[in-house]
């Protein structure tokens, strides 16, 4: 449906509108579209890991829960500067994936997912209980900026865009490299990969551990941004299935495919929220199952592949009836 | 004296109570084609794992030139020059053929070292000489049988191995193209390479082995070229049943 030329035109077009846009948007849907952001990022990252490489992992909000502690225990407790928290959210996300990646990432298929949620679970339970330090279930606050709201909105915004742009610019790269072949090739064949010469332990770690740092790296912004977290909000089930649909309703393993199905998924549930308030968790659901069901490979389908009814059934007998 | 570039010494496999494998000891020398024969069940795939470090050998050892690799992980063994094929084809999905064999080419012996540019002028070689330049850009679902069959053995060629272990890329080829397949190896072989040839049809692996081992229930019963194996009683028992082969044995006397 949409040729190259036409891909570019609307990938700039979009890129213009959201780099300008809180120059004429209120702060409300400035507010909106850096959740969105926020959500991109962390789809990505889980398409990454799920999309690209074939691991499953419903674990991966322990990443964006430990950013935004990290950054949190810095600036609350150690008094140091958002940058500096941040940056240690990251880097102990980071760090976490690689010595816990090692041995959960040994686990195959239904076992890993599994084990990931156990360990996200488990971490939620540990920073709850080292009250000393995360002040418990009660959650932290942390400081507020003072200054116009409309600029604080705006450096957050840009803040949780240029996250994206990056990890929109890396899965790129990835894909065109080394890193993204062996990765492509762990997801079809993990057996094959190993018997090419691929050392697949070490792709999985790395591919988790990039993951974890882009995740790592939002949760830090986030609570800055919220200004208040607490371990049931952060550390939160819902975090991940939010990723897992978005990176299927926009289309796993392709570059903006995850960031789509984040737009999607965000601008649907408000949308279900305005217009059905009691029963938008059922109308969010049937949406979401259709979808499933007439475009299993996401939307991205319909702007990388010539699109038909005839197509769209074919699809249909292929992968459902 | 030519090189011996693997060899196995008492290598078993038992599978709980089960020896899948029991005390193997082989040899493959450099510049051969082996023909690894056998029925159903008698261990060929097994072997076939345990050298190229899928499984474990359960005791036993086996050496690859210099290098003991009873031990090695697979993706150490494919990138010191042992690649392999698989019974049932495995190909990466949702990659062309050219991609396909690029990841070859990337991980393979030199493939660590190489930038995909240089890797991307070995595929274009490797699809060359399988002939498949035609089709590098058709999706891996998409393309048939035979040309999957090609593209494994080119992505296997793309590794640059010293050994080939080809597991079964006859099955299910009709006779035409099982006659264009055998002529490829035969012109691999020329140019070098070594070549272990698993069938469980022994019409397909006599005519170009020069050397074929015959395992019945994991242990080696028969050694030696194409015609003595066909003729070897062991065999024919192996692969028609004691009964038969002694009423075959009555007719042509």
């Amino acid at each position: 449906m949409f040729t190259k030329k036409w891909r570019w035109i609307s990938i700039g077009v979009g890129f213009l509108f959201l780099v300008t846009a809180p120059l004429f948007l209120t702060g409300y849907w400035i507010r909106f579209l850096t959740n969105v952001f926020m959500f991109g990022v962390m789809a990505e990252g889980f398409n990454i890991l799920a999309g690209f490489c074939g691991i499953p992992s419903f674990g991966n909000v322990v990443f964006f829960g430990l950013g935004a502690y990290t950054t949190c225990i810095f600036m609350v407790q150690l008094h140091q500067p958002f940058i500096a928290g941040v940056v240690a959210g990251a880097i102990l996300s980071t760090l976490f994936a690689i010595l816990l990646g090692f041995p959960i990432l040994r686990l195959k298929g239904h076992y890993f997912a599994i084990g990931t949620l156990g360990l996200s679970e488990a971490t939620k339970e540990l920073v709850t209980n080292l009250e000393k330090i995360t002040k418990g279930s009660e959650g932290i606050s942390l400081p507020v900026i003072a200054g116009n709201v409309n600029v604080i909105y705006a450096v957050f915004y840009f803040t949780m865009f240029g996250i994206m742009i990056s990890i929109i610019l890396f899965t790129y790269w990835m894909s065109k490299t080394r890193l993204g072949y062996a990765f492509q090739a762990i997801r079809s064949d993990e057996e094959a990969a190993l018997v090419t010469g691929i050392n697949t332990a070490w792709y999985k770690t790395i591919a988790w551990s990039v993951c974890a740092f882009f995740t790592g790296l939002v949760g830090g912004v986030y609570a800055y941004w919220t200004t208040f977290i607490n371990p049931e909000g952060v550390f939160s089930v819902g975090i991940t299935v939010k990723m897992l649909i978005m990176t299927i309703l926009g289309g796993s393993g392709t570059i903006l495919g995850p960031i789509i199905g984040a737009f999607i998924f965000e601008f649907l549930s408000e949308l279900a929220w305005s217009s059905f308030m009691n029963v938008h968790a059922a109308f969010l659901g049937l949406l979401f199952i259709l979808i499933v069901i007439f475009m299993p490979n996401g939307f991205m389908q319909l702007i990388t592949q010539r699109f038909s009814l005839s197509s769209l059934i074919a699809q249909i007998k292929e992968n459902r009836i | 004296m030519t090189e011996i570039l693997l060899q196995g010494e008492k290598v078993s496999k038992y599978f709980g109570g089960l020896a899948a494998l029991s005390d193997l000891t082989f040899q493959i020398k450099k510049g051969e084609i082996v023909g690894l024969i056998g029925p159903n069940g008698a261990g060929k795939t097994t072997l076939v794992n345990v050298i190229t470090g899928l499984l474990s050998a359960s005791t036993g050892k086996i050496r690859f030139k210099e290098e003991d690799i009873t031990h090695a992980k697979p993706y150490h063994i494919g990138r010191i020059g042992i690649a392999r094929t698989f019974q049932i084809v495995k190909c990466f999905s949702r990659m062309t053929v050219e991609e396909n064999v690029l990841i070859g080419a990337l991980f393979g012996k030199s493939g660590i070292g190489r930038t995909k540019k240089e890797a991307l002028i070995k595929v274009g070689e490797v699809l060359e000489f399988v002939g498949l330049v035609r089709k590098k850009d058709v999706l891996v679902e998409k393309t048939t049988i035979p040309d999957r069959k090609r593209m494994e053995v080119a992505l296997a060629l793309a590794m640059e191995p010293e050994l080939l272990f080809l597991d079964e890329v006859m099955a299910g080829l009709t006779p035409k193209e099982m006659e264009e397949m055998m002529a490829l190896f035969k012109k691999l072989n020329r140019n070098g390479m070594t070549i272990l040839l698993i069938e469980h049809v022994m019409k397909a692996i006599m005519g170009i082995s020069h050397r074929v081992i015959t395992l019945h229930e994991g242990r080696l019963i028969a050694e030696g070229n194409p015609e003595e194996i066909s003729k070897n009683d062991k065999v024919i028992e192996a692969y028609l049943g004691s009964r038969y082969a002694k009423r075959m044995d009555g007719g042509h006397a």
